[in-house]
Parts: C-alpha cells; sequence; structure tokens
C-alpha cells in the first residue's frame, strides 16, 4: 500500500513567558492510502496540535514546528509556501472542529458556509456551488427522513461528486 | 369512590406534546422591531426623512432661488409670502435654509461614508495582521488622534482653499480614526475566534476571511459608529463655515447662514434662530437614531 500521509519526529512547542512548552515531542505515524486513522489520547496530550501542525495552522508566534517532517502525497508540507498551502487547506486534508457554536461564523448563512469550500477549491461559479450546496442538504434530508445518520462519508461522497474542473486537486 | 375513577385515560395522541417551533427572525428584522419600539429613535428617523425629502424637494418648488435677491424686500419679517422672512439682500430665508440642507447633509453623508471606507479597511487590516504592523499603525493613528481635529482641517484648508470639496476631504482625513480603532478592537477580538480558525483551514486567504468572515461580523458597531459620525460632520461643517473655512456665499450651507444671521442678530433674530433650529433638529436627531441603532443592534440586548 501506498504512504498517503507521512509523519516523522514531529515536534511542535509553544514559546510563552512561562517557558517552552512542549505540546507535540517527537511524534511519527504513517497513514496508508484507504486506511482511516483515529488517534486517541486524554486532553491536552496534543491531538489537536497534531492535527493544527499538519495544516500548518500554528500560529507564530507562540507555536512553531521546531522540527520533524510532514510528507503529504510527495510533497513536504513544511517547505511549502502559505499559497501552496492554502490549495491543500479544504482542497486535500479537511478539518472538522470540535464545536459547531463556535467554529461556525454567526453571522453568515450554513449555505454559504457549506459551498465556501466549493467556491475556494472547485473553480466552479457560485452559482453552481449553490446547487451543490442544496444537492448536499436535501442527500441529508433524504438520509434522516429514511431513518440513517449523517457520516461523514456522506459529505466526501457529496466532495467527489461535484463536478470539478482540476480533477486531480483531490487524492484523498 | 374507587382509586380508578379518580383517573382518567388520557389518549396516546393528545399526549404527544406540540412542536414549539420560534418563526426565524433574522438580524436585521429582529433590530428593526426593537428600534421601532425606541420612540426617540422613530423620531429621529421620521424628522431625518422629512428634513431630506424636503432638502431635494424644498428649493425645486419653492417659488425662489436661493441666490435671487430683492432689494425692495430686505429683511422682509417673517410671513406668508416669506415664511421665514428674507435676508439683508432680500433672499428668501426658507429657500436658503432647504437648499443649505442638501450642502449639510451632503457633507455629513459623504464625510461618513469616506470615513467609513478608510477607517474600516485600516483598521480591519492593522487588527487583522497585528504585531508589529498592528503597532506601527495604530501609532500612526494615536498621533493623528492626539492632534486637535480643528488645527488638521484648519491647516488643510489654509493649503487646499475653502471650498465644498476640500471640506470632504479635510473631514475624510481627519475624522476616521475613530472608526478605524473600533473595527481594530473588534477584529483583534474576532480574529482568535474558531470560525477564524475554521476559515483558515477551508483555504481562505487572509483578505477573504477579513472581508467575509470578520468586517461582516463588526457590521453593528460599524454602523453605530457611521450614524454618530454624520451629526458630528454636520456641526464640523457648520463650524468651519461659521468662521469662514468651508463653502462661502452665495452657496448657502447652514453654518453660513448662522453666520451671515448673527450679524443681524439684534434686529431680526429669525435670520439667525432658523438654521440654528435646523442644525440642533438635525443634530439631535441623528444622535437619537445613533443612540437607538447601538440598543437595537446589540445582540446582548436581545429579547
Amino acid at each position: 500500500m501506498e504512504k498517503l500521509l507521512e509523519v516523522k519526529d514531529l515536534k511542535t512547542q509553544f514559546f510563552t513567558y512561562a517557558g517552552v512548552v512542549k505540546a507535540v515531542d517527537g511524534i511519527s505515524f504513517d497513514i496508508m492510502k484507504g486506511e482511516a486513522v483515529g488517534l486517541v489520547g486524554e486532553s491536552g496530550c496534543g491531538k489537536t496540535v497534531t492535527g493544527l501542525s499538519i495544516m500548518r495552522l500554528i500560529s507564530y508566534p507562540p507555536g512553531k514546528i521546531v522540527s520533524g517532517s510532514i510528507q503529504f502525497d510527495g510533497k513536504d508540507l513544511l517547505s511549502l509556501s502559505e499559497k501552496e498551502m492554502r490549495e491543500i487547506r479544504g482542497g486535500e486534508i479537511s478539518m472538522i472542529f470540535q464545536d459547531p457554536m463556535t467554529s461556525l461564523n454567526p453571522v453568515l448563512t450554513i449555505g454559504e458556509q457549506i459551498i465556501e469550500v466549493l467556491t475556494l477549491h472547485k473553480k466552479i461559479s457560485r452559482e453552481d456551488a449553490k446547487k451543490q450546496g442544496n444537492r448536499f442538504i436535501e442527500s441529508c434530508t433524504d438520509k434522516i427522513s429514511r431513518g440513517g445518520y449523517i457520516t461523514i462519508s456522506t459529505s466526501i461522497k457529496w466532495w467527489y461528486e461535484t463536478e470539478s474542473y482540476d480533477s486531480d486537486c483531490f487524492s484523498m | 369512590m374507587e382509586d380508578k375513577e379518580l383517573f382518567e385515560f388520557v389518549g396516546k395522541e393528545e399526549l404527544q406534546i406540540k412542536e414549539f417551533v420560534r418563526p426565524s427572525v433574522s438580524y436585521w428584522s429582529d433590530a428593526w422591531r426593537r428600534i421601532k419600539k425606541n420612540r426617540f429613535a422613530m423620531i429621529g428617523l421620521v424628522l431625518i426623512i422629512i428634513l431630506i425629502v424636503f432638502a431635494i424637494i424644498g428649493p425645486i418648488i419653492s417659488p425662489y432661488e436661493y441666490d435671487q435677491t430683492d432689494l425692495n424686500n430686505v429683511y422682509a419679517p417673517i410671513s406668508w409670502k416669506h415664511i421665514f422672512g428674507t435676508d439683508e439682500l432680500g433672499r428668501d430665508v426658507l429657500t436658503r435654509v432647504l437648499y443649505g440642507a442638501r450642502i449639510s447633509l451632503a457633507v455629513g453623508f459623504v464625510a461618513s461614508f469616506l470615513n467609513l471606507i478608510i477607517g474600516v479597511i485600516y483598521g480591519g487590516i492593522s487588527g487583522y495582521l497585528g504585531g508589529r504592523v498592528d503597532n506601527i499603525m495604530m501609532r500612526i493613528v494615536d498621533i493623528l488622534y492626539s492632534v486637535p481635529i480643528l488645527l488638521i482641517v484648519i491647516l488643510l484648508m489654509v493649503v487646499l482653499r475653502p471650498g465644498l470639496t476640500n471640506v470632504f476631504i479635510a473631514l475624510g482625513i481627519a475624522y476616521w480614526v475613530g472608526m478605524a480603532r473600533i473595527v481594530r478592537g473588534q477584529v483583534l477580538s474576532l480574529k482568535e475566534q474558531e470560525f477564524t480558525l475554521a476559515a483558515k483551514a477551508l483555504g481562505a486567504d487572509r483578505r477573504r476571511i477579513l472581508l467575509k468572515h470578520l468586517i461582516p461580523n463588526t457590521i453593528g458597531p460599524i454602523i453605530i459608529t457611521a450614524t454618530l459620525l454624520i451629526p458630528d460632520a454636520i456641526f464640523f461643517e457648520s463650524f468651519l463655515s461659521f468662521i469662514g473655512l468651508g463653502v462661502s456665499a452665495p452657496m448657502a450651507s447652514w453654518g453660513v447662514l448662522a453666520s451671515d444671521g448673527v450679524r443681524a442678530f439684534r434686529s431680526h433674530p429669525n435670520l439667525f434662530l432658523v438654521p440654528s433650529l435646523f442644525i440642533c433638529i438635525t443634530m439631535l436627531s441623528f444622535n437619537f437614531l445613533g443612540d437607538g441603532l447601538r440598543d437595537s443592534l446589540d445582540p446582548r440586548l436581545r429579547k
């Protein structure tokens, strides 16, 4: 099997006035293509910081990835430019945040926040994105009315079925 | 009586609790609902609308021109022919006041709009980038703030020569600091919130996050500040015109009219009192409306 994500000896530290906090201290793991991996640990052990480090969303100051390497699909994420990183965020790697009350923007409608990822990564018009967003909501309500649950795979399926003009941009 | 008879069988259907559906109330309709209850704000709003309508149609339907002199009818008293009398050149005061309303209101709205654009962009960038950029940008604001606005405007007017466009420029340069500070403060706290991180994780760039996610969240304070800036600008323009740095005759802003009127105040007080009254009413109306907006746009006061 092919490696999709390879994290090697990742160290992320926070430089605070009270000293250096070693939030992630030398973690290494691989994720193969088609594999689902769960990272489990007690609170404060660095799961979220690991995720944020892979997305390169640790803001400096105070946080910094001090050493290690993150290989994703043949690319070294730590050496990519901010612009290339934006293509990957939401386009190839997504993140689901813990608390929907705070991770959704209170002044934007849900529809607008659903289609935002499409307008950013799929190079389709707003109108088409709107249609695709409505299709997603419909498939969700369909599923619920048939007694099913909405799962992450629902949204992944929707993501793949959405027409895109650069089809090689998502490989996950 | 048996115990059984004390109880009554309730059907299954009746047990089903009615679903409580609260009608979905959007931010704007809720704000409108609340401001309607605020009597002072509504009075202010109505007066402003009346003033705007009269400023637009008044000079058109008036039988006199704002600069039309009638030397046989100098200092005419208040009468049906001249509702507010005439001035020292026989010009109809009502026509001139309504014409002045155009200029004063235009100054208020344009200056407020200019400040809105400059202040929101400047404050937004400063707050979002943070760090050293924020530090430098805010020190510039502090310096501008520490110099009296009147001094800046007077210096500018000396360089640019008095005139209407230059009043706009001067007010636009001088007044945006308050707006910039408010927007910066809001953005500073909003950018630490999780939805900003979520937008970043979607791959949104900085411009998009600032313009689409952060600024819309500050729309309440922006509107309030802009509304309260209008009376400030109107008053300042009147003041500039009063001391001879604003628009000049025969153009008529309320400041010019008050300045002209003050010369004949002892014999013909109406020439001074009428434009002053209009300035007062306008200032009060905008301040009432601004205060009302402050109360109704604040989500914490939502009921």
